[in-house]
């Protein structure tokens, strides 16, 4: 499991990532962060760490952009309007793999595949 | 299904030690079809396999991300640091029984006459040519089955693209794949769930296997030994859980071997041979990578790129340019991870992924990369893009961004942090410019090569055209770390070729 800081700068993440409009059910997001631990205890310290350590950048990174609190804490819409300013600038990387990592696992919950209507194995 | 006999290192308690003609690292594209060909020679050969052993009917269940976690080295988060104006590049390897060809689309090209040429004027091997190499290439793919994918395998998403691809006068061509009763279900580079994929599990191991080889698994090779200039064999330990204490596993393995063979890929052969202390100086540079990247176009209507080959055609006319362009498809989960875009725009994509059709592009890439030995079984990577390839690679966007409008879309994604979607050929041209920063390109690579490629000496290369060492007697390389340049297409059957002469020389050599 990742720790529980950084499961809140993820959650955080991933509601302004996957969001269609609804929301997304808690018991869903509780999923992500499990199998996404899972996932990352496979690819290594090395990624782990990485990993834990760009969200941990995430959460203190939007002052940097023009936008005062810590990512976690934020609106969505100040969340958005960050991730859309930091994928323009040069250090859009440090979104690039927590949003990797998280959109992998996220897709791949079975809720989320029938709602996409993916006629193969996810 | 295929069961293949295999000895998991982490059954073994203790020590292993074996005694071979021939020790083969790796069991990949390349291991496979030497152990196959050296064992159907009578020689006694052990397979040595650091990843584990998935048999099909398990892999072919798994989602996406559990091929990555079994079967891909790192979970498939391995990446190259670029320097100075590069991306950072994702690169996709296998580590199990079967090695990458597990994780391929399936696509097989042989190399390009050009290449060919180029190896033999410019680099001065005279046996890489394309005649030379012809009866292994035609005995690599009757060995996979290769086969030319039928229009009919085609998705509605690629059949609209080559409808925009003809509108504009561009060819384009059926792909070859090694396959077997395909039944199109767009994710072979995940473990087909039918297993018509004939990766090397499929074909070359059984026949090694069959042939008297022993294949061992979750066993890391730490290094060569030599003795008097000559490999004598291999040495590392055996992989597994820890023990009840939290102490990793201890046994140590020892293969005692008259010939020693490295098939362990682009990024770990350079590995080895460093911790074995050859000290060739190419071991490690001239990294290629095909840097590549997915390009995704938007249609008013379904087109269910999923219903069908996941790779069924390509576009071989700008390759004055180094630009190769594939059809693919990916799962939603692959697509979400490498699509550019933040909030509800990119969910909103992801949500019409019926709509989206998509087509790659590769670039035959100069040798920017170097695998460079750090602490931990992982090395590090770098890669240095060049100027014209950036050029090229801004050039395959905006050709793709071309054929989408063409083929009706209704906008396209270019695969860069940060840029709107575009609508128009206007917009593509303000956009996609040359001056572009190529850090912001979301890029991945699935063929690696070069590493220790072969050359005319010692000082042009680490192993001849034969993949012999120039400084190490008993040892042979045979993967795509060997090869001379990149290559612009899909790697996997020319390494299988390449594997295939220096298999039936080596063959003929050990013999006498």
């Amino acid at each position: 499991m990742l720790p529980r800081s950084t499961q809140r700068t993820a959650r955080a993440l991933a509601g302004a990532l996957f969001d269609t409009g609804t929301g997304i059910p808690p018991a869903r997001l509780d999923w992500l962060m499990h199998d996404a631990g899972e996932f990352l205890g496979h690819a290594g310290p090395k990624t782990r760490w990485g990993f834990i350590g760009l969200l941990l950048a995430l959460e203190w990174l939007p002052f940097f952009f023009g936008i005062f609190g810590r990512f976690s804490r934020l609106g969505i819409e100040k969340r958005e309007r960050f991730l859309e300013r930091l994928e323009s600038s040069s250090v859009a990387v440090i979104l690039a793999a927590p949003k990797a990592a998280l959109g992998l696992v996220y897709y791949e919950h079975p809720d989320v595949v029938a709602e996409l209507g993916y006629g193969s194995r996810a | 299904m295929t069961l293949l006999a295999v000895q998991t290192g982490r059954s073994i308690e203790g020590d292993l030690e074996v005694r071979a003609q021939v020790a083969v690292v790796g069991s990949g594209t390349g291991g496979a079809v030497m152990a196959a060909i050296l064992a159907e020679a009578g020689l006694d050969v052990v397979i040595l396999e650091e990843g584990p052993y998935i048999p099909d009917h398990v892999y072919q269940a798994y989602r996406p991300t559990e091929t990555l976690r079994y079967l891909g080295r790192e979970a498939g988060t391995t990446a190259v640091l670029g320097l100075g104006d590069s991306p950072l590049i994702t690169v996709m390897a296998g580590r199990g029984v079967g090695g990458s060809s597990l994780l391929t689309g399936g696509v097989c090209f042989r190399v390009p006459e050009y290449i060919h040429d180029r190896w033999v004027h410019e680099r001065g091997l005279g046996d890489l040519s394309a005649e030379h190499m012809d009866a292994a290439f035609s005995s690599a793919e009757l060995a996979s089955s290769v086969e030319t994918v039928p229009e009919h395998m085609r998705s509605k998403a690629i059949r609209r693209f080559v409808d925009g691809a003809t509108k504009l006068g561009i060819p384009v061509k059926p792909l070859r794949r090694n396959t077997s009763h395909c039944e199109g279900l767009a994710r072979c580079n995940f473990g087909c769930p039918k297993g018509a994929k004939q990766s090397v599990d499929k074909t070359y191991l059984p026949r090694a296997i069959v042939a008297g080889a022993r294949l061992y698994s979750d066993v890391l090779v730490e290094k060569v030994t030599t003795k008097g200039g000559r490999a004598t064999g291999v040495e590392g330990r055996l992989l597994g859980e820890k023990t009840a204490k939290g102490q990793p596993k201890k046994g140590r393995v020892r293969v005692i071997a008259d010939h020693v063979v490295i098939a362990a890929g682009s990024l770990h052969t350079p590995l080895l041979l460093m911790r074995s202390g050859l000290r060739t100086a190419g071991v490690g540079r001239h990294l290629t990578l095909h840097p590549g990247f997915r390009m995704v176009g938007r249609f008013e209507d379904p087109v269910m790129g999923w219903q069908g080959a996941l790779q069924s055609a390509y576009i071989d006319a700008f390759e004055k340019d180094g630009l190769t362009f594939n059809a693919l498809f990916v799962p939603p989960s692959v697509l979400a991870a490498g699509m550019p875009g933040v909030g509800r725009e990119f969910a909103d994509r992801i949500q019409h992924m019926s709509h989206l059709g998509i087509f790659g592009c590769l670039v035959h890439d100069d040798d920017g990369g170097r695998v460079h030995r750090i602490p931990g079984r992982e090395p590090l990577l770098t890669y240095r893009l060049s100027p014209r390839n950036k050029v090229a690679l801004i050039k395959g966007a905006k050709i793709l961004v071309e054929i989408f409008l063409a083929a009706g879309a209704r906008e396209v994604y270019p695969p860069f942090f940060g840029m709107p979607p575009i609508r128009s050929m206007a917009e593509a041209n303000t956009h996609l410019v040359d001056s572009l920063s190529a850090r912001r390109m979301e890029c991945v690579t699935f063929h690696p090569l070069g590493t220790c490629r072969i050359g005319k000496d010692r000082d042009s290369g680490v192993v001849n055209s034969y993949g012999c060492a120039f400084d190490l007697a008993g040892l042979t390389v045979a993967d795509g770390s060997i090869f001379p340049t990149s290559i612009g297409v899909n790697s996997q059957l020319p390494i299988m070729a390449m594997a295939t002469r220096i298999g039936w020389r080596l063959r003929e050599t050990l013999r006498a």
